[in-house]
């Protein structure tokens, strides 16, 4: 179901399970339902009052770099 | 009858930090592999030394990682908080960084863990309502007059739903159905395999789906 709805099946197998959705009283309310919730999950979207928080993490580089004077450091996190 | 399955939504812009909130043009993957090679030359800048380099990256992804661990993390002070130390955590790790992956799932690997962690130690979800106080907006206007009210119901629902779950239930949500990161993606910010991903992932849709089951219309539930 999982893959049914990321679209991942490829063609005949994504038919398949669309045809016997539609016919499943348990299976096709069930896809139906998650597709519309993804929809809205998508539709989410970013905080309204949400101000740039850009100024923030400069400022906190800034005073970092001025009470340490470097740059990069080796620390490794990758 | 049962749609083909939606597109996924939107991925991330190519400067998330400049990004149209109501912009839902279809973004394609070119777009994202356009953003990471500018991202990889001022990665290079940046681990030469050049602040400047590293302030563009910050000014491309701050915004839309705050977006990301506000979902996660739930205060928009610990948001705050998080982005930042993220970024400064990736400054200073920056030689570390050897381009295996693409910076920005490193860098929101760092956020996300953080606000994974802080979460988890959080008050009970439900209980803390900054997602409320800040409103999120929409990328879409709605389906329209007709609808929008059981939209709107919909949607509230689907946020406290989101909101109520683990947050290592509501990390692969946020990340694949909110933000529209790719399954591989997301699964490499959470240090999962992609099986271990999608499961968690199917697990937290089905969550949702069972709590707003009676927002759904008719035919849907």
């Amino acid at each position: 179901m999982s893959d049914y709805l990321e679209g991942e099946l490829g063609g005949r197998r994504q038919r398949r399970i669309t045809r016997h959705a539609e016919a499943c009283p348990d299976c096709g309310p069930m896809l139906r339902g998650l597709m519309r919730i993804r929809i809205v999950l998508g539709s989410f979207g970013r905080p309204r009052t949400q101000a740039t928080v850009v100024p923030l993490v400069l400022e906190r580089i800034r005073e970092d770099e001025a009470s340490t004077s470097a740059g990069p450091t080796q620390d490794s996190r990758s | 009858m049962i749609p083909a399955p939606a597109d996924p939504p939107a991925p991330l812009a190519e400067t998330p930090g400049c990004e149209a909130p109501h912009d839902d043009r279809p973004r394609r993957p070119h777009a994202r592999a356009t953003m990471t090679l500018d991202d990889q030359h001022l990665v290079a800048q940046a681990q030469d030394g050049d602040r400047a380099a590293f302030e563009e990256l910050v000014r491309r992804h701050a915004d839309r990682l705050h977006a990301v661990v506000l979902r996660i993390a739930g205060s928009n002070h610990e948001a705050e908080e998080v982005t930042q130390e993220a970024f400064l955590r990736a400054w200073r790790g920056l030689h570390g960084f050897k381009g295996d992956a693409q910076f920005f799932t490193w860098l929101y690997r760092i956020g996300v863990n953080e606000a994974r962690r802080r979460a988890q130690r959080a008050p009970a979800p439900g209980v803390v309502t900054s997602l409320e106080e800040h409103p999120f907006e929409p990328r879409d206007p709605g389906p329209g007059p007709a609808g929008a009210a059981e939209h709107h119901d919909l949607r509230l629902a689907l946020e406290g739903a989101v909101r109520a779950l683990d947050p290592e239930y509501r990390t692969p949500l946020v990340l694949r159905d909110i933000e529209g990161l790719s399954t591989a993606d997301a699964a490499e910010i959470m240090g999962l395999n992609q099986a271990a991903f999608k499961s968690r992932l199917h697990r937290a849709r089905l969550a949702v789906r069972s709590a707003v089951d009676g927002y759904l219309p008719e035919d849907d539930t």
